[in-house]
């Protein structure tokens, strides 16, 4: 059996170069890669302040000070590491399709989780609804615990995604980057919760992950289709006029889902699970904005 | 059967079809799939979009439709699918009774009956109405049911033969009602009497009287009376010209007066002195007309009585008085249970001993043994159950300070203040007794025009047993009673002399005639109305029909929810 996420060695390099690019304002966490606005001690130069009693001298600009016959010190940017909120909706919607949802989220989750750890960032792992949980955890060297854990992850049942999040919300109110791996497919809508999470300060990355077969159904004829979350039962006739109205119907859907996010600037992409993870971590998130 | 009509069966074939594709249609295979409310949504986008010749592409949904159609059809009549249906139920009825066989006029009634129902018939069915045909006779039926078939009431028409027998009018309306309702019923009457009915006792005839045959010359003594020696009588000329009377009174002729004229259609009121012990006298008009029912008349001659009142009050023995009874008035210190009498009237007072003969007791004091009192009551009015002792009482203004509440033992309340009976009939001591609760000094009852006739009643109803007469009890709810001499055929087979009843609760005793109605007393000429008053619409029985229009929807957004999302 391959081990989890069987990723190849290729490609794991290939992540090792990449680095998450979040917009400026979330909260750093310990020494890292990412330069924050604060003064810091990297090379890279932030702004000039007057000198005051006490400042190191070593930081005194003395060309500043031979033209304008005043001390002023040199202040430069901090490194620091970000948290990485990987939430993952774990939901019985998300048990099915073939590649099966979650198992992509999961291995997409370990190879965002990898590139985080390469760069000195935090991960952190939770499911929805709750069940699941990684604390926050930095390093290569917990790299094989993460994907370990990952490995472990099974269906939790049904549950109100939009509420989840909201709780989510209340219970972390530092400001993170959240990876938001859902299938989106909730009757009262997510958008609720995002609005929550966006009220924290949290800067969120959609993915919405949904399998071919949802999109465009292959089955033809007479059913009772079954709900796999809620139980909900639903008598329909498949043919071609049938699935055309449920492809319009479910492209209006992920419109409102995308305009939603763009409305409120979160990076949203459309993912379905035939598509490769290297294509989707290689490419798409770079071209995103995302990874760099 | 409504449901072995030709539609329903057809209806019923396409049901089977209908059940046959659906038992053999393939099953639905489950699935699970990972969400259905984009389903949802697109069933909804689909309903939304469908047109309207689309399901006709179906054939089943086209069988369904079809199916309910014809079922609506047959389960309900089609004037209830048709909103502004302005016709009416009519029912036709013609009188086949032996009067309208008489031969004073040719050609006889019944023959001009049937020509006249036949036009009826014609004009009320071009107006668009359901008609039925009925007989009145001693056994009324319906020939043929509402329909706007003129073939089928024509038919009815011409096999309806004469019955020889009296009428029934009575059994007739009775029938109609219950055949009637809820719907309102035009009924065109075609005979040669008139009948006249209470108002709102069948709401839901509109009765049309239609006079039939014209009586040439007829006589009749219209009502009388007899108190003591005094006869009154009264006489109507209901034929075309005036008419000289001559009157017969056991078979004599009346010598004051000898004669007297009446004029065409009016009444002349008489009054003669009458002597003789005989229980009953005969009146007659000699040589009055062929319709011989109401010439003559047999009077019970009323009862000399001699009445004990044991009273401390003056009101009773008034009235006595007026009523031209023999009182004899005794205090209730003086009272002896040997003295003898008629019937005794007890007020304010009641002996250990009672009298061998009916009683009257007003007002039983309290302590008494036979009528112990167990409250008084001192709030309500008067209600009265049916009764002839109060019938034609009226009680509206009539007021008790107080009513004591009696244990009546055996006897029957028939009248109530508020909850608390406070009239009683009954036996006592294989007499008839009746009981009346409330004190007389506390109540403006005695003063009331209607106290007197309330004794009169009383009285009749104690001394009936006296007189020989049946028993109120078993005649009093109809109309006519039935003959009080029994074993006296007087002319012929029904008739024989009835007790009647009249306004304001006297009665008199008249008739030697099968009923008044087929005396031919009264012209037939007008046209009566009565009962409802609405000519509008019946309300057809549309359950099935409105009971289907959400089974066919329901049905139809099955189908097309499920052959097309």
């Amino acid at each position: 059996m391959e081990k989890f996420p069987g990723f190849p060695d290729p490609f794991l390099q290939r992540l090792t170069t990449l680095r998450f690019k979040p917009r400026p304002g979330i909260a750093g966490k310990g020494a890292g890669e990412h330069l924050v606005r604060k003064g810091g001690a990297s090379v890279e130069f932030s702004d000039f302040r007057t000198y005051t009693w006490g400042d190191d001298y070593r930081l005194i600009d003395w060309n500043s000070y031979a033209r304008l016959d005043r001390p002023f010190v040199k202040v430069y940017r901090d490194e620091e590491g970000i948290v990485l909120h990987f939430l993952v909706d774990c939901s019985d919607s998300m048990d099915w399709g073939d590649p099966h949802k979650l198992q992509y989220a999961l291995k997409l989750i370990a190879a965002l989780g990898y590139v985080a750890s390469s760069g000195y960032n935090w991960v952190k792992f939770q499911s929805i609804p709750g069940g699941y949980f990684y604390p926050e955890r930095r390093g290569r060297q917990q790299i094989p615990q993460f994907f370990q854990f990952l490995s472990k992850i099974k269906p939790l049942g049904k549950c109100h995604l939009g509420e989840e999040l909201k709780r989510y919300a209340e219970l972390n109110p530092r400001p993170s980057l959240i990876f938001l791996l859902t299938d989106a497919l909730e009757p009262t809508g997510i958008e609720g919760g995002i609005r929550r999470l966006l009220a924290r300060g949290h800067q969120l990355v959609f993915l919405h992950i949904l399998a071919p077969e949802e999109i465009q159904p292959q089955i033809r004829g007479d059913f009772e289709l079954e709900d796999k979350e809620w139980g909900t039962r639903v008598e329909v006739t498949l043919d071609e006029v049938a699935l055309q109205i449920l492809k319009k119907t479910v492209e209006n859907w992920r419109n409102t889902l995308r305009v939603f996010c763009l409305a409120h600037q979160i990076p949203y992409l459309f993912v379905l699970t035939s598509s490769p993870i290297e294509e989707l971590v290689l490419k798409r998130l770079p071209l995103a904005g995302i990874l760099k | 059967m409504i449901f072995l009509k030709p539609l329903f069966l057809i209806s019923l074939l396409s049901l089977l079809l209908l059940l046959y594709i659906v038992l053999r249609r393939p099953r639905r295979e489950k699935r699970v799939f990972s969400q259905v409310f984009l389903f949802l949504r697109a069933r909804r986008e689909a309903l939304s979009r469908i047109s309207r010749w689309q399901f006709l592409k179906n054939s089943i949904l086209i069988l369904e439709v079809f199916f309910l159609l014809f079922l609506s059809l047959s389960a309900s009549a089609p004037q209830g699918v048709m909103p502004p249906w302005a016709g009416k139920y009519c029912a036709v009825v013609l009188d086949t009774s032996l009067s309208m066989m008489a031969t004073d006029v040719a050609p006889n009634r019944f023959v001009v009956a049937v020509s006249l129902a036949r036009e009826k018939i014609e004009e009320l069915l071009s107006s668009g109405n359901q008609v039925s045909f009925w007989e009145l006779s001693l056994n009324p039926k319906i020939i043929q049911n509402f329909t706007s078939n003129a073939h089928l009431l024509e038919s009815a028409l011409d096999k309806i033969t004469p019955s020889y027998s009296g009428t029934n009018i009575m059994q007739l309306l009775d029938l109609l009602e219950k055949w009637a309702a809820p719907k309102v019923v035009e009924v065109y009457l075609f005979s040669d009497l008139a009948f006249s009915v209470l108002p709102n006792r069948f709401p839901h005839l509109v009765l049309h009287q239609i006079g039939v045959g014209e009586a040439v010359e007829n006589l009749a003594i219209v009502s009388a009376n007899l108190q003591g020696e005094r006869l009154w009588l009264e006489i109507k000329n209901f034929g075309n010209k005036e008419r000289e009377v001559h009157l017969k009174i056991d078979g004599k002729r009346v010598e004051n007066p000898s004669s007297f004229w009446i004029e065409n259609m009016s009444t002349q009121k008489v009054a003669l002195t009458v002597t003789g012990t005989k229980p009953y006298i005969k009146v007659e008009i000699e040589e009055a007309d062929p319709l011989e029912w109401d010439n003559a008349l047999y009077l019970i001659r009323p009862q000399s009585l001699r009445v004990l009142l044991v009273s401390s009050t003056p009101f009773i023995k008034s009235a006595l008085q007026a009523l031209g009874m023999t009182v004899v008035s005794v205090k209730p210190e003086d009272y002896n249970p040997q003295i003898s009498s008629d019937l005794a009237i007890f007020e304010d007072f009641l002996p250990d001993v009672l009298p061998d003969s009916p009683l009257l007791i007003i007002h039983p004091p309290q302590g008494n043994k036979l009528f112990p009192w167990s409250g008084l009551e001192k709030e309500g009015f008067p209600i009265e159950v049916p009764s002839s002792l109060v019938e034609f009482l009226d009680f509206s203004t009539v007021q008790f300070y107080e009513v004591p509440v009696l244990q009546p033992g055996a006897m029957i309340p028939i009248a109530f203040w508020g909850k608390t009976p406070f009239l009683f009939e009954g036996v006592i001591s294989d007499h008839r007794a009746v009981l009346f609760a409330p004190s007389l000094s506390l109540s403006n009852f005695p003063l009331e025009p209607s106290f007197p006739v309330f004794l009169l009643n009383v009285i009749n109803y104690l001394s009936g047993e006296k007189a020989g007469f049946q028993s109120f009890e078993e005649t009093r709810s109809d109309e006519l009673l039935e003959p009080v001499l029994k074993g006296e055929e007087v002319l012929g087979s029904p008739p024989g002399l009835y007790l009647k009843e009249g306004a304001q609760g006297f009665r008199f005793y008249s008739c030697a005639y099968l009923s008044e109605e087929e005396s031919n007393l009264l012209r037939h000429t007008e046209i009566e109305r009565m009962g409802a008053t609405t000519g509008s619409n019946a309300p057809r029985d549309l359950m099935p029909f409105m009971l289907s229009i959400p089974l066919a929807l329901i049905l139809i957004e099955e189908i097309l929810r499920r052959k097309y999302v």
